[in-house]
């Protein structure tokens, strides 16, 4: 009786209106387990599904429930301004597809991604590296721009980095700008902002040490905290890790073990990445080889350890030259990679490629991802509904179903 | 359909009754009737020989099938725990997701039903079961497979993925 799939009847409730009937805590639980693509399509199901999608209550449970997932992969066009599309990657069986997301933002002067926090994106719309930035939600298409920063300094003569992240006891987004200037004589000199979402202004941050800016090398977000690469002098490469605590706002200096500082090839390959939740110093070797330490805070939260281990990866593609750079790592160990310019001798033409690495089985494979831009720049996400408007307040009290 | 055989050296267990919203009679051991939190909640309060609950929102049908979770569920929790404490190895909690995933697939309203029953009871993990099955159902399908799936009416003008 129990297994007999369509053919039992119900008595007593009519089977009509079932949904409906049930209580909209158990529709926003069933809902909320399911990825962003289900949900958007569901919203067209009835008013009331499409009104619970803006019911900040369930925004957050579905958040929460979305950050225990692996991350998704999201791209946008690279060498293309302005930027009207970006590109969702979805994988079903097997097949990695790529899912348009009309861009909507800033007067359609959408021009590079700069950070991102769960599915939030933090944006540029103008070239000026002083210029006004815009915090997108590139599912829902909502976006507020930030307030101009009051900081004064002419823009060809410094580097900017930026970090965006959550503060989950005060549970604001922020984001965090440093402004690395130069004067006359290469000297440099550090200076910083830092702004919660909903605020009117930048406030103004001392900085105590140099690190490492530009679009190249970001910092990252993870547990609370920004990290930074310090560098000593720009041609030796890192020394230590700054940390900023996004709830309390301070920030501690974590020293490299000199063995690492030392064993540091490529100075200008040192990257510094969230892989799968961990913190990962990565160094991208000659060939196809790359080192990482993986970065584990002691539980007295005042050490780090720096665990090390290399990769010399065997490739069988007749490739003639691309620049791989690590993305993600997942559960099982395998390593995403992202081919910038790849060029085989087969083909005539360059082109960008994801891949995979399984290094317990030293197996490197190329990705084929379908409907997404030829050059592009990949960067893992958090598909989420939070809106950057409401994201500065506590959420449940504002309850706007539009 | 017992699933173990335990043989009883202590005295017959208590009973709690469970009649079905149709006028059943449920005769279920006391164990088994508290894995409802809403029967747990209210049991100290209720003298020994008034332990009869009226269960107005749950059909006879459905109600089997709760008991037979909840029974199934009390029986492993005391497999596995007892296979711990020997420190033999078991299979126990692998074993009963795999009943588990046999048990809710069932019929769309036979789900409704247990989902509304274990709400309605408050048997959490058993909501659990139902919810996600609910969300599995649900998954990678059209809003007109949806509606047509639960019989929603389409009350909905808006298109949110343009592209689609």
């Amino acid at each position: 009786m129990l297994f007999d799939g369509e053919t039992r009847e119900t008595i007593g409730v009519s089977s009509n209106e079932v949904i409906p009937s049930l209580l909209p805590e158990i529709v926003s639980d069933i809902l909320s387990r399911l990825p962003i693509e289900d949900i958007m399509r569901s919203k067209t199901v009835c008013k009331d599904w499409y009104a619970l999608t803006k019911d900040p209550h369930f925004i957050n449970l579905h958040l929460s429930r979305a950050l225990c997932l692996p991350r998704r992969i999201i791209v946008e066009p690279r060498g293309e301004v302005p930027i009207t599309s970006l590109y969702l990657i979805e994988t079903t069986d097997g097949m990695w597809r790529g899912r348009e997301l009309p861009v909507s933002c800033a007067q359609g002067n959408y021009l590079y991604t700069l950070a991102y926090c769960h599915g939030l994106i933090c944006g540029a719309s103008s070239f000026c590296k002083m210029g006004p930035l815009f915090i997108y939600n590139p599912i829902t298409r909502e976006y507020v721009e930030l307030p101009e920063t009051d900081i004064e300094a002419e823009p060809d003569k410094l580097s900017v980095s930026l970090g965006f992240g959550f503060d989950s006891i005060g549970k604001k987004y922020k984001v965090v700008r440093f402004f690395k200037l130069y004067d006359d004589d290469l000297q440099t000199h550090m200076k910083g902002e830092i702004i919660t979402l909903g605020e009117g202004s930048w406030r103004g941050l001392e900085v105590p040490e140099t690190v490492i800016c530009g679009t190249r090398r970001k910092p990252v977000f993870l547990d609370e905290t920004l990290y930074w690469i310090t560098e000593k002098n720009s041609f030796l490469g890192g020394d230590g890790l700054l940390a900023f605590d996004l709830s309390t706002e301070k920030f501690r200096t974590v020293k490299f073990p000199s063995s690492l500082i030392r064993s540091i090839n490529i100075p200008d390959k040192l990257f510094l990445l969230n892989l799968g939740e961990t913190l990962f110093l990565v160094e991208h070797g000659y060939r196809h080889c790359f080192r990482v330490w993986r970065i584990v805070r002691s539980n007295t939260k005042k050490g780090y350890k720096f665990y090390e281990s290399f990769h010399s990866m065997t490739v069988t593609y007749d490739v003639v030259g691309w620049s791989m750079k690590v993305m993600e790592r997942w559960i099982d160990n395998t390593f995403l990679f992202h081919l910038k310019g790849a060029l085989f001798r087969s083909k005539i033409d360059m082109k960008d490629h994801l891949s995979l690495y399984f290094p317990e089985k030293d197996e490197f494979q190329i990705v084929e991802v379908l409907r997404i831009p030829e050059f592009f720049e990949p960067t893992l996400f958090v598909p989420c509904l939070v809106s950057p408007c409401s994201a500065h307040n506590d959420g449940a009290q504002e309850n706007n179903f539009n | 359909m017992k699933d173990s055989f335990n043989p009883s050296i202590e005295p017959p267990k208590k009973t709690v009754t469970l009649v079905s919203s149709d006028g059943y009679d449920f005769e279920v051991e006391e164990e088994v009737a508290l894995e409802s939190q809403v029967i747990k909640d209210g049991f100290e309060d209720k003298a020994v020989d008034d332990r009869e609950y009226l269960l107005f929102n749950v059909h006879s049908d459905t109600l089997e099938l709760i008991i037979k979770y909840c029974e199934k569920h009390v029986s492993s929790r005391k497999s596995i725990s007892a296979a711990a404490a020997s420190s033999s190895s078991s299979n126990g909690e692998e074993a009963l997701k795999e009943w588990d995933e046999h048990f809710i697939s069932v019929d769309t309203n036979t789900l409704y039903d247990i989902l509304m029953a274990a709400d309605y009871l408050n048997i959490k993990s058993l909501l659990d079961l139902a919810i996600q099955k609910v969300a599995d159902t649900i998954h990678g399908r059209s809003p007109e497979q949806i509606r047509k799936k639960f019989n929603i009416e389409n009350d909905s003008i808006i298109d949110p993925w343009a592209s689609e």
